[in-house]
């Protein structure tokens, strides 16, 4: 058995925040995999379960006004298997594809793995890279915040004790390619080491060329590092190039050594392996050099 | 407590559960449905797993009210009238059991497979057990016996 609780499923957005008001210890229950390990923990005390599975709101995959809306009850299996996110997000199938294992991938949704907000979180690189926004519901309406300030700290988001996240919102561009890359000691049913996101905006067109890098696990939330994606912006990436870009990924971050998945040397010298990694699958390295 | 209508291996229930009861615990418990087994609890080991509306999950990471309404198929539906499975005489051709503890958590993520494809291919298979761990038997029987039995 679970630590006592009390459970309830609205079915209208009314009932929700009437409960959410009312109640400002309720916890939210999605796909519980990550709530529901924490309710065995005898320390932490939960009052209350406020399962919003039976809400239509939060489901679905859709185009709107152009971004793609993704309802925060999106399971990870959705994702994986939606087209367009293969096609036109890749970044974003490649970590539904190495997110745990089948079972869990059924029940798990994109939105409690975003405000669950672990430091490794797979979705956390994707979705930074990919520029993606939060829209938050509460009793006042809507709110839609960049994703990264979403992020406030580790397990830590800027939503209100009455608020929910209703879909991640992930703006369209038409030259767009992307790859997530991770590393665990286990594939699969471990959550990463360390992970990386790029994205390149206008692939084919070398001065236009925009590039994106998020690293995850090795901060307290994902990091980007503009400088090195000034550095790979606009030009052609020789070898020559890649050598610094690395170092100075390396140099960039300091994953903390109570880690328990490895070493910080370890993760220091991975970020530009992974970094190197999809950016030849992008086709965005040079060759012959 | 809260009552829930459920149906299991197309048997109907209707069920008075406490809210912090796992599905697992539930169709143990309450329906002496012992065949589901709780290795981990953690959703880590694939013990527990069942079919919940056709899908594979974790029984130990679901609340039995969290299945209200809903369609759950555990080893025990699996049988033909006679007691037999075709997925479970290709683990026994196999010697895919040991313990047996893990088994009827494989069984059902190959009945899943199976539904979802009569040819799974061999990265479709390795993702179906990608998340069921076995202490005994090294898993390559276990592998066989799949693949025997879609061939
Ligand atoms: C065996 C196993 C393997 C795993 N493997 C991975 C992995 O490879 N990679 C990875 O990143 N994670 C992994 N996880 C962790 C977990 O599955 C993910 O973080 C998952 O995305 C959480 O989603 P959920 O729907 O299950 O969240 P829940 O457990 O339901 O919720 C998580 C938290 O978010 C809150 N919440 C959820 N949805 C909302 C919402 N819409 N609005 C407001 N609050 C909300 C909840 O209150 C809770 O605090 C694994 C977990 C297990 C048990
Ligand atoms: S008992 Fe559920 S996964 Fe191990
Ligand atoms: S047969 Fe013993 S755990 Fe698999």
């Amino acid at each position: 058995m679970f630590k006592k609780f009390d459970y309830y499923a609205p079915k209208t957005l009314a009932e929700l925040f009437e409960l959410t008001n009312e109640n400002n210890e309720a916890q939210i229950l999605a796909g519980g995999t990550d709530l529901l390990l924490k309710l065995r923990e005898k320390t932490t005390p939960h009052k209350m379960l406020i399962d919003i599975k039976k809400l239509d709101n939060f489901r679905g995959i859709e185009t709107k006004d152009g971004y793609l809306r993704m309802g925060a009850l999106t399971t990870i299996r959705e994702i994986q298997a939606s087209k367009i996110i293969r096609e036109k997000y890749t970044a974003l199938y490649d970590a539904a594809k190495s997110f745990g294992c089948l079972e869990i991938r059924n029940r798990a949704t994109i939105g409690g793995n975003i405000v669950h907000a672990s430091p490794g979180a797979e979705f956390g690189t994707p979705l930074f890279v990919l520029a993606a926004e939060a829209e938050v519901i509460g009793p006042d309406g809507t709110r839609v915040i960049p994703i990264h300030e979403f992020w406030q700290d580790v397990y830590q988001v800027d939503l209100k004790d009455n608020e929910v996240l209703a879909a991640i919102r992930l703006p369209y561009y038409e030259k767009m390619v992307s790859r997530y890359h991770r590393l665990s000691r286990v594939k699969g049913m471990d959550l990463a080491i360390v992970g990386v996101s790029v994205l390149a905006l206008d692939p084919a067109n070398i001065e236009k060329r925009e590039v994106k890098i998020a690293m995850g696990a090795v901060a307290r939330i994902p990091f980007r590092n503009k400088e090195v994606e000034t550095m790979l912006s606009g030009v052609k990436i020789t070898n020559e190039l890649l050598v610094s870009v690395k170092e100075k990924l390396s140099d960039s971050i300091a994953p903390r050594s109570s880690s328990l998945r490895a070493k910080p040397a370890y993760k220091k010298a991975m970020v530009g392996n992974l970094t190197e990694q999809a950016l030849l699958e992008l086709g965005l390295l040079e060759e012959g050099e | 407590m809260q009552e829930i209508n459920i149906t299991v291996n197309s048997k109907e229930y209707t069920l008075t559960v406490p809210p912090y009861m796992s599905l697992l615990e539930m169709l143990r418990e309450k329906l002496n449905l012992t065949g589901s087994k709780e290795g981990c609890g953690n959703g880590e080991c694939g013990a527990c797993t069942v079919l919940f509306d056709g899908e594979p999950v974790r029984s130990c990471l679901v609340l039995a009210v969290e299945a209200d309404k809903s369609e759950v198929t555990t080893i025990e539906g699996l049988s033909n009238p006679d007691g037999t499975n075709p997925i479970q005489e290709a683990f026994i051709a196999e010697d895919a059991v040991q313990c047996g503890y893990c088994t009827p958590g494989f069984v059902m993520a190959v009945q899943a497979l199976l539904n979802r494809t009569s040819e799974p291919t061999d990265e479709d298979i390795k993702e179906a057990l990608g998340g069921h761990l076995c202490r005994c038997t090294g898993y390559e029987a276990i592998y066989r016996a799949i693949k025997k039995l879609v061939k």
